[in-house]
């Protein structure tokens, strides 16, 4: 207290009022969750400590000439962040729990007691089980510190973090069939280019708020606008044109166009040669391409042939190029070839797709999707002369079992129609890349330049030589590779730690939740992929590998994870002896944890925008106030983590251990690792390199610096860098132009990461060809969850990003403020269920309660379940999760294939959700006691 | 009581100089929603911290019903629990949280307001005790503050109508707003009675002195004016 003695008379609260507040700084800020893919840029208004206000900076540049800019990014989830920031759900303390799991009942203690606690189990469950048995889920909340500050750590101790992209289920396992990676991604300027635009398992009305705009503009310019969605969602509103496709069916209205583009001589040959392996010869016997190891002796398995209508004669398809010469392909044709076994009948890998695409005439397909044949040919007309794309962040089709198949029978219309590569086209996924400086700080000795120049020298020497032997070869493909071959990361595709220790075999064993065509038993495919090998590497942990430690850090896992609460805490919670729950917030899996250890939000760190061609820019947020209570950084929760585990290691003599893939880890010096003997402690220093670093790589401006960022506020990439998954993305960035990927593919004709060295329609996978999914086609969604009449549909809400903000007042002023379900009106009457009237969700999985809203915009049969909401805001917390089995369809298990390998983020099972099979029913007609 | 009192340098009732008695109960007040260290606790049980209140009604003429039960019967460690469950962490939030912002529909304007009071006083909360302004300790120690100079400027022979209208508004705009609420929160989720029972202490002084305040400042409180039309 100040002992000032000149006091102001005070005579009403007026007076307290009359004073101008002045800021005592005004800073960057962003939102650096995943708030995919957010980089929005704001200013936040600090004073005495409390940031009390952040607002839009609409600071970008207009890129291209005629094109809308960027601004003003931001949404109303990031203009109250204030809120959230300052919640009630705040966690400020380390806190030991000291009554049963998820009772509630805390205790404060130290940092220090907190991490001797937790290295003690992490030392006990390496002993008595192997490194193996400590997991970290990949919560994608944590950039920037957490991201880099787990993996060092888990990868400092030898332990497994599960793949983010199969935990959240954002993979789009069409795409990756089809380009040998899932995540294509244009500026969202570039959407303004679109002829077309598709808003195709989507809704960014309420999920791309700060990007809408694009929409509308395209509109003005002319573009017609769809919306194909089974329910009236809310981005119908603002469309031209609301296709209500039957749930699921999504493939047969994609095949129908390709069919109506084909039949009507739409088809942009040669796009379509050049891009895709339509012009393979394949032998319909077989469902192979023709090889040249089938055609000369010793040849190689990975060559393949076209039909060369120049010389009437097959022609080896180049594979460092797209591009043919000479060269003239036939996209259609059957023909005959001499083989080392004689003549053999072949024919284009269309020439097999065509006769399949009868079963989806326009007329055929209205039968199934219930989309009037006159809208089909419409629109296969419109995408076969104008550029079309489909927005939003990415195609929610992964979610669906057969995603796959709707995925690959839209690209398969784009690559008919040339709807890739060039302005205003193409399908989205979402990207991390670029930013190669956060990866950097995680391996470099010492700071400075020099440090990362000698990794890129490396690599650039590796590529070099590798090139050198086969000049096919890419920079991109080689980085690929690359990540294909890092298994000793510890970064693991889930599939594994879900079979054997999550509880999910025994819903993947219910042939009856799979599709009909799956010939074998579950566990029959699952051990052949095991046996295989097609997972070596990364198929853990193994049965004997008991999880014992689980360390959660920016993620929810028992919000998030399909089959919910229920089934983790009865089948893993039981075998965990420590769980750790890092977060700003007490969140579900928090409450069900042993420690909860603080962690500052955003504002209260430094951190950096999700780094992504979405909105081409890296944005920054400074540590604009302190932390609350004890709170830290990520970065810094697992340096003291480590640092106790360095010294509990030296106490009871822990020399070396050894991982199960062999490697081998120095506890004793596990701290010195991770901060490189002091080097990289400090946040400041650390996001200083980052900036530097990535700057060494090109993609940031020669003068990047924490400094420089401070005084602007963000970058423009101007460079891919070298990370694989950026790499991928086949376009050079330039300063004048919007972003849209695989331009070299087309303008330049770089090959793709697949087999085939192109966009890939045949998989010639055994299980596929079993499957009769080798080539593109259309299956009706399995009845998950058992035989029950409604198709569960979901999504982002408008009010949180996934969970954060489900308990921020101003956010749930603006709906509803409780979970509800949307049910079709008429179905509410046939069930006489009223709005808002609680109902029971239920299925042959499990049950959760929640209130209805009545509305007409669902489809009847559909329920739509915004996510996002956490299990406790339900009766029993009980969240829709517990009814959702997390199906994964068994194809993607499969590997040993050409591209089908896995890589961090892409080709692996995924749980999926849509058109889970649910019935409703009226509380009142419930007997909870019977359940 | 602890010695790690609610910021020294701000004048709790360990170090308080003057011999204002409600000066003095708004700082014992404050002192008990601290988060619970083992001396304070202490107090709780051994009944010391009853005898101040005591001795402290006794001087202000202020009696509470829930002065007598004030004793704390259950350990230290038990207690932490409990304050925590309470008053930090939760589902969606602790149920009684001792932010006054949370008691109101817009927060930061509650926070605003009430640093905006602690700015015109020369008050400044430390931040060891918590890092927001508005939480209840705080705002306390800033009615025990302004108790204070009112009471030196008095002594000294001054003006003290500044400081009688500004605590006036502080308690009826802030503090008598919501302590009702949280005593009210406290009893029906809470085990412990001696939680609810010094909860309702606060609640009974808090309206006790805000009258006080009102009428000394030739005011009434709206819940008055309306018993005195019927």
């Amino acid at each position: 207290m100040s002992d000032s003695t000149e006091q102001a008379e005070y005579r009403g609260i007026d007076d307290i009022y009359r004073e101008n507040w002045t800021w005592d700084k005004v800073v960057w800020a962003s939102h650096c969750i995943d708030c995919y893919p957010g980089n929005c840029p704001m200013r936040v208004y600090v004073k005495d400590g409390i940031a009390w206000r952040e607002e839009p900076a609409a600071v970008f540049p207009t890129i291209e000439k005629g094109v809308p800019d960027l601004n003003p990014m931001g949404c109303q989830k990031g203009a109250g962040w204030t809120r959230t920031l300052y919640g009630k759900e705040r966690v400020m303390y380390p806190l030991k729990r000291v009554g049963e799991r998820g009772q509630g009942k805390w205790q404060r203690v130290s940092w220090d007691e907190a991490a001797m606690d937790i290295a003690d189990a992490i030392l006990d469950a390496i002993d008595e089980i192997g490194p193996e048995s400590v997991i970290a889920p990949s919560g994608c909340n944590t950039h920037t510190w957490g991201t880099v500050g787990r993996q060092m750590f888990m990868g400092s101790i030898g332990g497994l973090t599960m793949d983010v992209n199969a935990e959240m289920n954002d993979l789009a396992p069409g795409h990756y069939l089809t380009y040998g990676m899932f995540d294509p991604v244009s500026s969202i300027d570039d959407w303004f280019h679109a002829g077309v635009i598709l808003i195709w398992n989507g809704n960014p009305v309420y999920t791309r708020i700060p990007h809408y705009h694009f929409i509308a503009e395209a509109r003005y310019k002319g573009a017609d606008i769809y919306t194909i969605a089974p329910d009236a969602s809310p981005s119908t509103v603002h469309a031209d044109y609301h296709l209500g496709i039957r749930p699921g069916t999504d493939a047969a209205f994609a095949l129908a166009m390709a069919q109506v583009v084909i039949e009507e001589g739409l088809v942009e040959e040669q796009f379509a040669r050049e891009q895709t392996d339509l012009p393979l010869l394949m032998n319909p016997l077989t469902s192979r391409y023709l090889r040249e190891s089938e055609m000369e002796s010793g040849g190689s398995d990975e060559q393949f042939y076209v039909w060369d209508e120049a010389v009437a004669g097959p022609a080896k398809a180049p594979r460092g190029t797209l591009f043919w010469g000479d060269v003239k392909p036939a996209l259609t044709g059957d023909f005959e070839v001499d083989t080392l076994d004689g003549v053999v009948k072949v024919q284009t890998v269309l020439s097999a797709i065509i006769p399949r695409l009868e079963q989806y005439t326009p007329e055929a397909a209205f039968a199934i999707c219930d989309i009037h044949p006159d809208s089909i040919r419409s629109l296969a007309r419109k995408i076969a002369e104008r550029p079309t794309k489909v927005v939003c962040s990415l195609s929610n089709a992964g979610k669906h079992y057969h995603g796959d198949l709707m995925e690959r029978a839209q690209l398969l219309l784009f690559g008919l129609t040339g709807n890739w590569g060039r302005k205003g086209t193409g399908v989205q996924g979402w990207l991390t890349g670029m930013f190669d400086g956060w990866f950097t700080v995680a391996v470099k000795q010492k700071r400075g330049p020099e440090a990362v120049a000698a990794i890129a020298d490396m690599q650039d020497a590796m590529f070099a030589g590798a090139m050198e032997k086969d000049p096919t070869l890419t920079r991109s493909i080689l980085a690929i590779e690359a990540a294909k071959n890092s298994t000793g990361s510890g970064m693991v595709p889930p599939l594994f730690f879900w079979f054997h220790h999550a509880g999910y075999e025994h819903a993947w064993k219910k042939r009856e939740w799979h599709d009909p065509s799956m010939k074998r038993s579950f566990e029959e495919y699952f051990d052949e992929a095991v046996e295989s090998n097609w997972w070596s590497g990364v198929d853990y942990p193994r049965k004997e590998h008991t999880p014992r430690v689980l360390i959660e850090c920016g993620g929810n896992v028992l919000r998030r994870t399909r089959g919910g609460s229920k089934m983790l805490l009865e089948h893993l919670w039981p075998s965990l002896n420590m769980i750790v729950s890092m977060d700003i917030r007490m969140s579900t899996t928090a409450l069900f944890s042993d420690y909860v250890l603080p962690i500052a939000n955003q504002y209260e760190k430094i951190g950096f925008g999700i780094p992504s061609t979405h909105t081409m820019n890296l944005t920054f947020c400074d540590r604009a106030i302190d932390p609350p209570g004890e709170a830290v950084n990520e970065w810094e929760a697992f340096r003291r983590l480590s640092e106790k585990l360095e010294e509990r290691a030296k106490a009871r003599g822990l020399e070396t251990h050894s991982d199960a893939r062999g490697g081998v880890h120095e506890l004793q010096k596990c701290h010195s690792q991770f901060t490189r003997d002091g080097t990289f402690v400090d946040e400041e220093v650390i996001a200083d390199e980052m900036l530097r670093d990535t700057a060494v790589f090109g993609s940031l401006p020669a003068n990047a610096s924490l400094e420089e960022i401070r005084r602007k506020g963000y970058f423009r990439w101007e460079g891919l860098g070298v990370s694989a998954r950026a790499l991928g993305q086949a376009t050079d960035p330039k300063p004048d132009e919007t972003f849209a990927p695989f331009r070299n593919r087309v303008e330049k004709g770089e090959p793709w990461p697949t087999l085939s060295r192109r966009a890939q329609f045949l998989i010639e996978h055994p299980w596929f060809i079993e499957a009769d999914e080798h080539l593109p086609t259309h299956k009706n969604p399995p009845k998950i969850g058992g035989d029950h009449p409604f198709q569960v549909a979901s999504g982002h809400n408008r009010w949180s990003i996934h969970s954060l903000n489900t308990a921020n007042h101003l956010m749930l002023e603006t709906h509803r403020g409780v979970p509800h379900v949307v049910i079709n009106d008429g179905d509410a009457r046939d069930l006489n269920i009223a709005d808002n009237e609680e109902v029971r969700v239920f299925n042959d999985q499990g049950e959760y309660f929640v209130p209805a809203l009545v509305s007409a915009s669902a489809q009847p049969g559909q329920i739509v379940m915004y996510n996002g909401f956490e299990p406790y805001q339900f009766t029993e917390w009980k969240g829709p999760n517990d009814a959702e089995p997390g199906m994964i369809k068994w194809l993607h298990m499969a590997g040993g294939y050409g591209h089908l390998r896995y890589w961090g983020t892409q080709w692996q099972p995924c749980p999926v959700m849509r058109n889970t099979h649910v019935s409703i029913e009226k509380m009142d007609a419930v007997d909870r006691a019977n359940g | 009581m602890s010695t790690n009192s609610p910021g020294a340098e701000e004048g709790t009732i360990a170090t308080s100089s003057l011999d204002c008695p409600r000066s003095m109960l708004y700082r014992l007040l404050a002192d008990t929603y601290c988060f619970p260290e083992q001396t304070r606790t202490e107090a709780f049980i051994s009944g010391e911290f009853r005898q101040r209140v005591r001795a402290l009604e006794e001087n202000l003429g202020f009696e509470s019903g829930y002065t007598e039960q004030l004793i704390l019967n259950t350990s230290s460690e038990d207690f932490e629990v409990e304050f925590i469950a309470l008053h930090e962490v939760g589902m969606g939030g602790a149920p009684c949280p001792l932010h006054s912002g949370h008691y109101t529909r817009d927060r930061m304007k509650t926070m605003e307001e009430v640093l905006r009071f602690y700015h015109y006083f020369s008050y400044t909360p430390a931040r060891t005790v918590d890092s927001y302004p508005d939480h209840l300790t705080f705002e306390l120690l800033f009615m025990a503050h302004l108790a204070d100079r009112q009471y030196q400027t008095l002594a000294d022979g001054g003006d003290s109508q500044s400081y009688l209208l500004a605590q006036r508004d502080f308690a009826t705009r802030n503090l008598y707003s919501w302590v009702g609420r949280l005593a009210e929160s406290i009893e029906e989720r809470c085990k412990l009675g001696f939680a609810g029972d010094v909860a309702h202490l606060l609640a009974e002084w808090v309206a006790f002195d805000t009258h006080c305040l009102m009428r000394s400042a030739g005011q009434i409180l709206p819940a008055d004016r309306e018993k005195a039309h019927e």
